[in-house]
Order: structure tokens, then C-alpha cells, then sequence
């Protein structure tokens, strides 16, 4: 209970009490040894005493109607009144000790009670024979000055007003503190009813009493012992939530706590024994506790991220009819029209001998003034797949060359060029001496080296492995030791390297090209030029048509002429044709429509 | 010594320099409009949302050789095209006809998985050499067009006349061609076999124009400059050859 | 060592390499003794690295190749029956080039018969691919530039040789004329500018601007 500050309960008693006290004092409290019930009271209350219930206070004046001298009190207060003297008188007799603060003897010289009061007896009385669940240690230990009789008792609650009135005087005068609502077994009732209580409030109220009485026993000279009130012990934390605790189960009794400042006390965290003592730790469930919503959910976003995982399958179209029938009708005009002259070997169209161009001239010359037994470089730097134009525009130029005993020297930067060499130098009518340096890797940055130090690049290079030693090429020490170097190669790039990097390290010696004919264009110019870095140019199956009509030699360019020439013809036919009926029905632009390219 | 070389060549590495300085500072100057590369990255994202593939393809051209630029200007494709696309269900794919490109294009893609976070889930199957000989390049590349569910093609880098069989394996398998290359007659095929041909020195632009970073923007500049500067160095010495004066 | 530690390393040894070889350039007419016989005797060391590390790109490259349709056979990929053949043809000519050599018979026999067939045929069909490309050309995108485009092939084609079997003077005259002049002036240009794209891709590796080799 929290203390309040100490007031005179005298002064705060209504006026019909303090008449009613002071009647009582004339009148029960004479015969004693001058000892008033309120004698406390008039005394100035201590400090930490609880001040005194109004209700309880004596009235300062007697009842309506007390001062009627006709009125005598009610019967039931004037059994109180007897009931509190006999009590008080038991326990004088047991102990020896002048109990009570309130004074008794209400049998002679009753003052006269208020009507309520007698109400409330009527109402409240217990019936008789019942018993009540009062615990013993619920009554003071001291008796409570008498009443009345126990036929006519106080109502419950009054009689628990009273108590605490008791309290109060106790804790002025330093007597011990009894709780103003106490629960104990069979001696009282309660103001309320006992059966809404839970069972355990009960029993900690039982037992709280039972502990309280032996620690009152052994007197006030020790601390008081700390005890929980009500309300705190109805916040006690559910011991039902701790795995510690099983429901049903009875709980182990809670030791007591015997060292220290809270010895005494129940259910405290014990200070030494218990600091090592490890327990096995509790074990908590590792699955995820998910309700039936939660799991619902989980499952729909499961299904809804799975269909993120499935790869749709692209479908690829095949080509429309439109352009397969397009693919066969060019296919089969221009592999009829090639066809046909190539069985036939028919030869009406005119192989071109006059004017040839100076790049073939000049080729011729350069040829025609080489000296027996010269050391000439051939570079194959074509593809397979170009290996049918070169080879028709290349074969009379080898020819010539073997014709005047020039000894070859193949060497290549393509990986298959030593292979398209040799097949080269087998499709040439003209027998003659070589030599196969080989594959050399590196492209430009190779033709740099070989430039300056053809030896040393050369062993490098992959060959028949004879490289340089041979008698006709044993003078060779750089490239510009060679009489010609003949380039052979259907990539303008390539042609280039071997222009800018050894025509330019090449003073003397010229540098003639066989190039296909979508090369020629690109190097003209290096021909053409004022420098004239190539000396010599001769271009595709008609540059190699020209150079057999002027070497007076029949090689393969002669042989293709007549399919060449029909080919090229379809070919332009087809475009012209397919060209007209294109644009008679032009397809829109597919950015137009908003597609991606490619009409997908 | 050849003086004339010499200048050209640090006066373009200084306006490269200055360019790129600029454009730190400034913010990416505005570009001209280059159909090609718009169409380009609009494929790269319709891939990306379709489950389809890009392919890449490099060309053949020599890292040691002076085809290298083009090769070179491939991987920056590759690596910005492996940026945006490469966390997709299915990865860009790049085919070399070079070895040395080939590893360069592992290395490349394997660079953009790094940078997308993820390097574990780099596949070192997708950079590949499809054949060492031009004609066989192609007909390595054109199965990756038709079995791997490609649906934008971009071909830069060095390539010769054999590009018009990967284009048309392109075109064929409706897929979109943007094509580019630093042979004369494969611009020429490309013209006419593409979807968007790339023409001269777009093929260098492709870095600038994907975003791969300010130095590309800047030697776009400098390329600009120089290109003025040349046309006025052919058009004065061509009217002095002929005013008699040179 | 992680590859960002490498980088500046890289990026440093790329640079260094590509200075040494380009002022090899204007050193080497001639110049001897001290700085310049040190660079030039550098640059061509570097260069025949760079020549040897091409030759083992080509290996590697083959291997690549190998491991890619090995690949393919072991996760059942479409078209994985081609791929098994390709890799038995692989190893049956390694195996023939290691022990013949490449100039040997049944290499020769491989290579004359085998890839000189499929290559001449892939550039026929390259030819007629071209003629569909052309036609798709002026169905798909006809426009000013289209009809000069397919103008000029025509001509080319029918200047080059006699249109079926007669000699037509003025087209061939013309078509030569065309060809030297006018295309070749603009395949100059485009050729100028490629160039100028090239010098520009090269020095911004020189200067570090670019670094296609790192991570």
C-alpha cells in the first residue's frame, strides 16, 4: 500500500462520528483504566502512518437523531459492540497485554446509531451457520475492540473497513501492519464474492498469510519482511509462456532465499548458488512457424517467379516460298547458263587481245627480260575458295616464268598456302624448278622482318625445310636480292602489306601482282602512281585472258572464256529482269512498320 | 625521317587529348543520327525481353596486322553489348575467325559478366573461333545464326566477301544484320546483303555511339578535325597542281 | 594476382610496346648508334614475339574451336551429329599432317579434295547469295541510291566481258573508265577515312584511353 503523508484522523472524522466517539468514550471506555480507543489518534500521528479511513474516523458528532436521548443505538451495533469486548477480553487474558485501540464495553450507555448503519446490519449480516473462508492469518493478532455480538456482526465489508482502521492505528502507534482486504480460510468473509477469485490468487493469499504469520511471530524487534501487495502480485509475468513451465504440472517450490538482504523472500534470483549452475539451454524450434495465409501466399509467389524460369522457346521461321522460289530460279539460270558452255567446250565468244592493258604489258616485259635461273618470288596469298580465278589469271604468268628458267620461291602468310601453291604449280603446263618456303605467321608484321632478314624470319617459317639453301637461292639476303617478287592474292589488304612493307623496302627489284578482281581496282593506283611501287598488274580471268593472248599460251582463262562471258550475261540478265519486277512491287520498309529488322 | 607522319600523328594524339578533356568536363557532345546503331540497341533490348540471343561476330582480322583497328572496335561492341544484354536468359554469343581475337572475345565478355556482378555465370563457350580460313569463319558463324536462336546479328570487324554468306544466314533466318567492315568489297556486299550496313569509318563509330565511354566520343571529334584538315590539304594541292603552282 | 591489380600494368606495358614499334618507324632509315640501334633492335624483338604469339593464337584458337563442338555433342545441341563430324575430321587431319608432314600425300589428297571443293562451292553459293541480296536490295530499299548501286553493277558486269558472246566496245570502255576513276576515287575516300578510324582506335590504346586486353 503506498504511505501517505500523516494526518490527524481527528480532525477529519465527521462531526456525527466525533460525537458519537466521544459519547462512546464517556460511556464504554470510562470504566477502563482511562484508556481511549482513540488515544492514538489524539496523539500526533507518526511519520509513514496511513492515514485513517474517514469511515472508520469516530464521528465528530453523533447521528441525526443521536442527540435524542430517547433514541437508544440499534441492536445489532450494540452486538458488535459486545462481541469486541469479549474479544478484546479473551486476548487480554491469553497474552496479558491491553489490546485494542478501540475501546469497548458498548453494552451500558450505548450512543444512539444512525439509521444507516442499522440498514446495512440487516443487509449484510451472514446468515447464520455459514462459515467463512477466512485464513486465520488474516485477523490480527491483537483483537479488535468489540462491537457487538456475533449474532449481530458488522457487514462484511464494514468489518473489513474496521480492519483497516485497525490497520492504520497499528501502524501510528508502530503496532504491526495487518492488509486492509485480506482472503484466509474460514473465519471472514470478504465484501465480494470468493468465487471470482482465481485459485491462485487464493492460494498465494493463503499463502502469503501463512508466511506472514510466522514472520510476524518472531516479533517486531526484525525487518519486516517485504511482502508483495495485490496489485503488484496480479502483474506477476504468465509463467505458462516459459518453457519451464507446463501447465497442469505443479511447479517446483520456489526456495527461499536464505543469505542477504532478501532473505526471506520467495521466488528472488538467487545471488551465489545459482551463478554456477548451467542448466541445459532450452531448445527452440529451427521450422519456420507459418500460418495457412502465409503459406498460401508463399505459394502463389513460388508459381509466379517459376514462370519467370521458363525459357519461352524462340521460333525460328523458316523462309518464305517467295524467296526459296527466288533462290532456285537464279540458281538455276546461272548454273545452266555456266553449265552448258563448260560441256559443250564451246569457244564462240572472242578472247580479248587487243589493247591489253598496260599493267599486262608491262608484266610481259618484266618477264621476258628475266634472266635464266633467276631467283623469283612467288607469294600465294589467296583462299581455296578463290582458288578457281586466281588459278586462270595466274597460270600463264607461272608459265612465262618457267618458260624463261626462273627458279620459284613459294612462300605464304595464309595457312593454306603452301598447299594451294604446290596445287598451283601442278595445273601449270610448263615444267620448272621450286622451292616451298612454307607458312609464315605473323601477316604484315612478318612481311616487315622478311623484308630486311628473310633468313632469319624464314626460320621460323613451317616449309619443306630446305628454306634458303637452296643453290639458286643461296644469295638471298634480303628481298631486294630476288630478280621479281610476284604476289599472287585475292585481298586487297594483303596486297597492300606486301606493297608498304617490302615494295618499299625494295629499291630494285619490281614488284609485279595477280589479283583478283575485286582487288585490282584498289591497287591500280600504286601502279598508276608516280612512286609506281607495282610494276606489274594483271587482274582477274580477264587480265589472265589478256596475258595468254600476249604470251601466245592457251591456259585456263582461255578455256573458261565462253562460260565466263554467258555467266556474266545471265547474271546481269537475272538483275535486270528479277531488277524491273523488284521495284513493280517494292516491299515496305520494315522499320516503317515499327518491326525489329529482319521481319520478325 | 618522315616529319610529315610525325605530325600528323601527334597532332592527332593531342586533339584526341583535348576532346576527351572536354568532354569530362562538358558532358558526350550530341551525335548524328546513325540508323544503324539505334536499330542496333533497339534489337539488343527486344533480345533481352524475348529470350532471344545477339551474336556478335569479329572477322578474321589479325591483332598483329593493321586489320586490328576493326577487330578492335568489335570487342568494344562486344563488351557494351555484353553490358546490356549479358544477365538476359540467353547471353550474347561472339564467333572469331582469328585465335588471337577469339580470346580476346572471351576476354571481353568475360570483363561485362564482371562488371554486371555476376562472374560466375560467365560461360566461356559463349567468345568462340569459328573457323581459321575466311570461307570456313563463315561457315562456322552461319549454324550459330540458325541453332542458337539469334535474333540480332552485328558484324564488325575485318571481314572480306565472305561476309555475304553471314549476312544472308542472317537474313534467311529473319534475324537483323547491322554490318560493318574495313574491306572495300565487303562494304560493297554489305550494302546490299545487310539490314543496316555500316559504310567507311561508321564501322569506328560504333564504340562512341553505344556508349562505351568519352574517349571514344573524343577520337570521333579528333577524326573530324583531321578529315577537314586532309580535305583542305587534297583540295589546295589539287587546285595548285593545276594552277601550276605545286 | 586479380585482374584489377593487372590493369595499370597492362595498360602500361600496351603502352610502352606500342611507342617502341612506332618510333621504330622513323628510326629505321638508317640511323645507328646509341638510343636508335637500342630501339630498333627492341622493336624487332617485339615484333617476332608478336609473330610467335600469332602462331600460338592459331593453336589456341583450334583448340577453342575443339572445346566449343565437344561442348555441343555433350549437351545434345542441335546439329550436334555435325559437330561430331567436324571434330573426327580434325583430329583424322591433324593426325595425317603430324606423321606425313604437310606436303605429304594423303594431306594433299585431303586438301585437293576435300577442302578446295567446299570452299570453291561456298563461294558459289556466295554468288548466288550476291544476286538474291541484290534483287532483296531493290524489293526492300528502293530508292536513289539503290538504282545508282545496281546501275553500276549491271555495267561492270556487262563491261567485263562480251554480253553473250559480242564485243560491246562502249561498255567496256566505259565500265573500265568507271572503275578507275570514279570508283576508285571513292573507294580512296572511304578508304581514307578508314584509315583515319584506324590511326584513332590505335592511339587511344596508346594512350590508354581504350583498353580492349583488360577486364
Amino acid at each position: 500500500m503506498a504511505s501517505q503523508p500523516p494526518r490527524n484522523p481527528e480532525e477529519e472524522l465527521p462531526d456525527w462520528l466525533k460525537k458519537l466517539r466521544a459519547e462512546q468514550e464517556d460511556d464504554v471506555f470510562g470504566e477502563q483504566n482511562g484508556i481511549s480507543p482513540f488515544e492514538g489518534e489524539k496523539d500526533a500521528p507518526e511519520a509513514g502512518t496511513p492515514a485513517e479511513p474517514e469511515e472508520m474516523s469516530a464521528p465528530s458528532e453523533p447521528f441525526e437523531g443521536a442527540d435524542d436521548e430517547e433514541q437508544e443505538p440499534p441492536e445489532w451495533l450494540l452486538n458488535i459492540r459486545r462481541r469486541q469486548e469479549r474479544e478484546m477480553a479473551r486476548q487480554r487474558g491469553e497474552t496479558g497485554e491491553p489490546q485494542g485501540a478501540m475501546g469497548e464495553g458498548e453494552e451500558s450507555g450505548e450512543a444512539p446509531l444512525p439509521d444507516w448503519l442499522d440498514e446495512l446490519r440487516e443487509t449484510d449480516a451472514p446468515p447464520e451457520g455459514e462459515e467463512t473462508s477466512l485464513p486465520s492469518k488474516a485477523f490480527r493478532e491483537e483483537p479488535l475492540p468489540s462491537m457487538g455480538d456475533s449474532e449481530d456482526e458488522l457487514p462484511k465489508w464494514l468489518s473489513g473497513i474496521k480492519e483497516e482502521a485497525g490497520d492504520a492505528e497499528e501502524e501510528a502507534t508502530g503496532a504491526p501492519h495487518m492488509p486492509a482486504f485480506t482472503v484466509g480460510d474460514g473465519e471472514e468473509e470478504l465484501p465480494f464474492d470468493t468465487g471470482e477469485l482465481p485459485d491462485w490468487l487464493l492460494e498465494e493469499k493463503g499463502e502469503e498469510a501463512e508466511e506472514i504469520a510466522p514472520r510476524q511471530a518472531e516479533g517486531a524487534a526484525e525487518l519486516e519482511p517485504a511482502e508483495l501487495p495485490d496489485w503488484l502480485r496480479a502483474m506477476r509475468p504468465m509463467e505458462a509462456v516459459t518453457p519451464a513451465f507446463i501447465p497442469g504440472e505443479e511447479r517446483e517450490p520456489e526456495s527461499q532465499e536464505t543469505v542477504g538482504p532478501l532473505s526471506g523472500l520467495h521466488g528472488v534470483v538467487p545471488a551465489e548458488s545459482e551463478v554456477g549452475r548451467f542448466g541445459r539451454p532450452p531448445l527452440y524450434s529451427m521450422k519456420l512457424q507459418a500460418t495457412e495465409s502465409q503459406q498460401r501466399h508463399a505459394a502463389l509467389l513460388d508459381a509466379m517467379l517459376a514462370e519467370e524460369r521458363v525459357v519461352p522457346q524462340a521460333v525460328s521461321k523458316p523462309p518464305s516460298l517467295r524467296d526459296r522460289v527466288l533462290h532456285w530460279l537464279v540458281a538455276g539460270v546461272l548454273i545452266l547458263a555456266l553449265l552448258v558452255p563448260v560441256l559443250t567446250r564451246s569457244s564462240n565468244a572472242p578472247l580479248p587481245v587487243e589493247s591489253p592493258p598496260m599493267g599486262i604489258q608491262a608484266t610481259f616485259e618484266l618477264i621476258d627480260n628475266l634472266a635464266a635461273g633467276s631467283p623469283v618470288l612467288v607469294a600465294v596469298e589467296y583462299q581455296p575458295a578463290t582458288s578457281g580465278e586466281l588459278q586462270a589469271a595466274a597460270g600463264a604468268v607461272l608459265d612465262h616464268l618457267w618458260v624463261k628458267g626462273a627458279h620459284l620461291a613459294l612462300l605464304s602468310t595464309q595457312p593454306t598456302g603452301p598447299a594451294l601453291g604446290e596445287r598451283l604449280l601442278d595445273e601449270v603446263q610448263t615444267a620448272g624448278s621450286y622451292t616451298n618456303l612454307g607458312y609464315l605467321a605473323g601477316g604484315s608484321t612478318a612481311l616487315a622482318g622478311f623484308a630486311t632478314a628473310p633468313r632469319s624470319i624464314l626460320s621460323l617459317a613451317v616449309g619443306d625445310g630446305s628454306g634458303l639453301d637452296a643453290p639458286q637461292l643461296q644469295s638471298i639476303q634480303t628481298a631486294d636480292d630476288f630478280a621479281m617478287v610476284v604476289v599472287l592474292s585475292d585481298d586487297p589488304a594483303t596486297a597492300r602489306d606486301w606493297v608498304e612493307q617490302v615494295g618499299t623496302a625494295m629499291e630494285s627489284t619490281p614488284l609485279v601482282m595477280v589479283l583478283s578482281a575485286q582487288a585490282e581496282p584498289l591497287i591500280r593506283p600504286y601502279f598508276q602512281g608516280e612512286v609506281g611501287l607495282v610494276k606489274g598488274l594483271v587482274g582477274g580471268v580477264l587480265g589472265g585472258a589478256y596475258y595468254e593472248g600476249v604470251s601466245g599460251s592457251r591456259g585456263l582463262a582461255s578455256s573458261y572464256w565462253d562460260a565466263f562471258s554467258i555467266g556474266l550475261s545471265a547474271t546481269a540478265l537475272v538483275l535486270l529482269v528479277g531488277g524491273i519486277l523488284s521495284a513493280a512491287r517494292p516491299e515496305q520498309d520494315e522499320s516503317a512498320k515499327g518491326k525489329k529488322g529482319g521481319g520478325r | 625521317m618522315n616529319w610529315l607522319a610525325l605530325g600528323v600523328v601527334v597532332l592527332f594524339a593531342g586533339l584526341i587529348v583535348v576532346f576527351w578533356l572536354l568532354a569530362r568536363r562538358n558532358g558526350d557532345a550530341k551525335l548524328r543520327r546513325l540508323a544503324a546503331y539505334e536499330v542496333l540497341e533497339r534489337a539488343i533490348s527486344y533480345a533481352v525481353e524475348d529470350g532471344t540471343r545477339v551474336h556478335v561476330s569479329l572477322g578474321r582480322g589479325e591483332v598483329t596486322g593493321p586489320n586490328s583497328a576493326a577487330a578492335l572496335v568489335g570487342l568494344s561492341v562486344l563488351r557494351r553489348v555484353g553490358e546490356i544484354a549479358g544477365d538476359s536468359d540467353e547471353p550474347p554469343v561472339a564467333t572469331a575467325g582469328e585465335g588471337a581475337l577469339g580470346l580476346l572475345s572471351q576476354d571481353a565478355l568475360r570483363g561485362a559478366y564482371r562488371s554486371l556482378g555476376h562472374p560466375y555465370s560467365y560461360d566461356p563457350t559463349l567468345g568462340r573461333v569459328s573457323g581459321l580460313t575466311p570461307f570456313s569463319y563463315a561457315a562456322g558463324a552461319m549454324p550459330v545464326m540458325a541453332d542458337e536462336k539469334v535474333s540480332a546479328t552485328a558484324l564488325i570487324g575485318s571481314t572480306g566477301v565472305e561476309t555475304a554468306l553471314i549476312a544472308s544466314a542472317g537474313n534467311r533466318s529473319r534475324s537483323l544484320v547491322v554490318a560493318g567492315s574495313d574491306s572495300l568489297p565487303a562494304q560493297a556486299i554489305l550494302y546490299a546483303a545487310a539490314s543496316q550496313p555500316l559504310i567507311g569509318e561508321e564501322l569506328y563509330a560504333g564504340g562512341a555511339y553505344l556508349g562505351a565511354g568519352s574517349a571514344h566520343l573524343a577520337s570521333l571529334h579528333a577524326q573530324d578535325v583531321v578529315r577537314w584538315l586532309l580535305i583542305l590539304v587534297i583540295v589546295g594541292g589539287a587546285l595548285g597542281k593545276l594552277l601550276g603552282v605545286l | 594476382m586479380e585482374k584489377k591489380r593487372t590493369a595499370p600494368i597492362s595498360t602500361a606495358v600496351a603502352i610502352l610496346t606500342g611507342l617502341v614499334v612506332l618510333a621504330g618507324y622513323w628510326l629505321a632509315s638508317g640511323q645507328e648508334g646509341g638510343l636508335a640501334s637500342t630501339v630498333l633492335s627492341l622493336r624487332g624483338n617485339l615484333l617476332n614475339t608478336a609473330m610467335l604469339l600469332a602462331a600460338v593464337a592459331l593453336v589456341l584458337g583450334s583448340i577453342n574451336l575443339l572445346v566449343v563442338h565437344i561442348g555441343k555433342i555433350r549437351h545434345g545441341s542441335k546439329n550436334a551429329l555435325y559437330s561430331f563430324f567436324l571434330i573426327l575430321a580434325m583430329e583424322f587431319t591433324f593426325l595425317v599432317v603430324l606423321i606425313q608432314g604437310p606436303q605429304g600425300t594423303l594431306a594433299d589428297w585431303l586438301f585437293t579434295y576435300i577442302q578446295l571443293p567446299i570452299e570453291t562451292s561456298l563461294m558459289a553459293v556466295l554468288t548466288f547469295s550476291l544476286v538474291v541480296a541484290l534483287l532483296r536490295l531493290l524489293r526492300r530499299r528502293l530508292n536513289l541510291y539503290t538504282a545508282v548501286f545496281v546501275f553500276f553493277a549491271l555495267l561492270t558486269l556487262l563491261g567485263t566481258a562480251p554480253i553473250l558472246g559480242v564485243e560491246v566496245p562502249m561498255v567496256s570502255d566505259f565500265s573500265r573508265y568507271y572503275a578507275q576513276v570514279m570508283a576508285s576515287a571513292g573507294a580512296r575516300g572511304i578508304l581514307l577515312g578508314v584509315g583515319l578510324g584506324s590511326v584513332a582506335t590505335g592511339l587511344r590504346i596508346l594512350l590508354g584511353a581504350d583498353r580492349p586486353y583488360a577486364e
